[in-house]
């Protein structure tokens, strides 16, 4: 035990003098995590509930315009804008502000839409009742709404928008064909009767995330780029440990612990030891940074679920997993040249397979099932049952016992090749 | 009663993987305790190969060897207590003082508390470093360095100590101190399994000597009976030159 505590103790002191080992230990996710989660942000946003200024010019200042205005700001995630710079906006600023791109979407409501839909509502009614010949609809005056679109917005924005509308514009005409069979009816009846009133859909309708527990949190670049991050620069231990490995072998070191008395297990389990506890604090500041950092730079805070204890064993799993990995490389590699490129590469090769960079669902469905092999995806996974949908030990237990049965493998794998090559 | 030899070597040959040659091509040895024992030879000739094997580093691939009575491989955990070693390369965490090194060192092989605390103050004023305790190795001159290594290889007072060309790139007056501390060493009992390329170093330091080339013993003996039993070699140089030749020993 004295042996371990002593090698804890060295690997320590090696790991706090190592400036540029730290940094990149600490810094650079934190960095990573900061960066990617700003440039991803609206990405998410645009997949959850993306906030579009539309430039509205209401030529009709009647009910259909002023309906649809207040149907858009209802939504939350369209702001209505009427004005530029304090001018009113006319149809020829519109279209040149969009097809500039400043905004991705313009629309005029034309002049004598209200009085257009009033006037088919009565036709319609008379015609219902029996007193007009039946109409042809060109006879009938339309109401014209133009949508002027960014030519580089996408179509299911497009098709939403269109929907959006056309949700706003039938509740409309509804209430407008009420009021018309209304005043229709009270021209025959004694006394005038009770105004008629859409009384709203007959449907409702209710969201719920597919999760038992945990369903306020929505996915979004925070909840997705924090533990994605941290997982990865947990695996980019391999520098460090890989440089740490490589030099104690090159400068005769690893020759002196092996005529040492002690195996060679106790010299590894120092070293997992400091690396583990480095990699736990690396995890408790990305997800504390994504709590209470991100929120200043107007990025929602990182939900971390209600499990802490399946969050603190995701996190010592996925150290350990790193771990093992290393030394594995570290066994493998003649030098730091070789650890290091191979190392870097391998691990971001890993990181993108397994969802780091872009999450998996995002993928073509062969990177999704290759995705698999990757035991950042693994720990990702494990990341997203917690934080995302809830869960808790039962739901990350297969991807603890994939990341502790990597850790054990890798390392078992590492001792042979170290005994084997210095066994000469 | 016979007296256990330090070390004891029968018929061991070593052949690394890929290699033509074998490294170790049969030698047998036997060295008494208490002595200054050389092992030289030039480059290749198999003296490392040799110490890896009797510190269990390596594996031989035939033959036997004993240190004090211990069999290599069986008891190797044994023999790692007993024996120090001295390595050519300056196996110290540069980043690490010349304390937490020895605290380290000392640590692996049992030391703790006070006793460990004396004896890493005690090694470092007999070879001049108790100033300079507390500065990382990588701040240290090459004669420091090569001083500190000898320390981490004593630390524990071992039997028998092995050292691979321990004073190879240092001034002359660290050189003297480690000899002189050497010479010491082994007048309190501790055989000294020594290898250099210095030769009139080996000539006046070891008691005994053996030359190894091309993985076989080819002489030993006390330095100044080989010297005597071989006319004009005068010196061990020349009888080291006369016995390897002046071939080049690229490998």
């Amino acid at each position: 035990m004295r042996r371990i505590l002593a090698s804890i103790k060295k690997e320590f002191f090696i790991m706090v003098r190592d400036w540029a080992g730290l940094g990149m230990i600490f810094l650079m996710p934190t960095l990573l995590v900061l960066v990617m989660t700003l440039i991803q942000d609206s990405s998410f946003r645009k997949l959850n509930e993306t906030s579009l200024t539309v430039l509205y010019l209401d030529e009709d200042q009647d009910s259909l315009g002023i309906q649809v205005k207040k149907g858009f700001e209802s939504t939350g995630f369209l702001k209505v804008q009427t004005e530029l710079k304090g001018q009113t906006i006319t149809e020829d600023i519109l279209f040149d502000q969009v097809a500039k791109g400043k905004y991705q979407m313009g629309l005029v409501i034309r002049k004598g839409a209200t009085e257009a839909i009033r006037e088919r509502g009565q036709k319609l009614v008379q015609q219902t009742l029996g007193f007009e010949e039946g109409l042809k609809d060109d006879s009938l005056s339309k109401a014209r709404i133009i949508l002027y679109f960014d030519p580089a917005i996408k179509n299911s924005f497009k098709v939403t928008i269109r929907n959006a509308l056309q949700n706003f514009t039938s509740q409309i005409e509804g209430a407008i064909l009420f009021q018309a069979l209304t005043d229709e009816l009270a021209q025959y009846l004694p006394e005038p009767p009770q105004p008629l009133t859409n009384p709203g859909g007959g449907i409702s309708y209710e969201e719920i995330y597919a999760t038992d527990k945990y369903n306020e949190i929505i996915p979004n670049s925070v909840q997705h780029n924090v533990p994605a991050w941290t997982i990865f620069a947990m695996f980019f231990i391999i520098i460090p440990l890989t440089g740490n490995i490589i030099k104690e072998r090159e400068s005769g070191l690893a020759t002196r612990l092996r005529m040492m008395p002690g195996n060679r297990f106790q010299a590894l389990t120092a070293k997992v030891f400091i690396y583990m506890i480095v990699g736990l604090l690396q995890c408790l500041l990305m997800l504390q940074f994504g709590k209470h950092i991100l929120p200043m730079f107007d990025l929602p805070a990182l939900v971390f679920g209600p499990h802490k204890l399946a969050l603190a064993l995701m996190a010592l799993a996925t150290i350990l997993a790193a771990t093992g990995y290393s030394v594995l490389v570290g066994s493998i590699a003649h030098t730091h040249d070789q650890a290091a490129v191979f190392g870097t590469v391998s691990v971001i090769l890993l990181a993108a397979i397994g969802g780091i960079w872009v999450p998996v669902f995002m993928m073509p469905d062969l990177m999704q099932s290759a995705s698999i092999i990757s035991p950042l995806n693994w720990s990702l996974s494990g990341f997203y049952d917690i934080l995302l949908r809830g869960g808790g030990l039962p739901e990350i237990a297969g991807n603890l016992a994939s990341l502790f049965g990597f850790f054990l493998v890798t390392l078992i794998v590492a001792v042979v090749i170290s005994e084997r090559k210095a066994g000469g | 009663m016979p007296v256990t030899p330090a070390i004891e070597i029968i018929d061991l040959f070593k052949t690394y993987k890929g290699a033509e040659d074998p490294a170790l091509n049969g030698i047998s040895l036997s060295v008494p305790m208490g002595e200054i024992f050389g092992l030289l030879g030039p480059n290749g000739a198999g003296k490392t190969t040799t110490i890896n094997i009797l510190c269990g580093i390596l594996r031989a691939s035939s033959g036997k060897a004993h240190i004090a009575g211990l069999e290599i491989g069986r008891d190797i955990e044994e023999i790692k207590r007993i024996i120090g070693v001295v390595p050519q390369d300056i196996a110290l965490y540069p980043s690490l003082t010349a304390r937490e090194n020895l605290s380290f060192i000392g640590s692996m092989y049992g030391l703790h508390g006070n006793t460990l605390k004396k004896r890493i103050d005690e090694s470092l004023q007999i070879f001049g470093l108790h100033n300079f305790a507390n500065r990382t190795v990588r701040t240290y001159s090459g004669g420091m360095k090569r001083r500190l290594n000898l320390i981490a290889g004593i630390m524990h007072r071992p039997k028998i100590l092995f050292l691979d060309e321990p004073t190879v790139g240092i001034d002359v007056q660290s050189r003297t101190v480690i000899v002189d501390f050497l010479k010491n060493l082994n007048a309190e009992g501790t055989t000294i399994i020594y290898t250099s390329h210095y030769l009139e170093e080996a000539e006046h330091f070891c008691s005994y000597i053996a030359i190894l080339d091309l993985g076989k013993i080819i002489i030993h003996g006390r330095p100044l009976n080989l010297i005597q039993e071989n006319p004009g070699s005068g010196n061990l140089e020349t009888l080291f030159l006369q016995l390897t030749g002046r071939k080049l020993r690229d490998h």
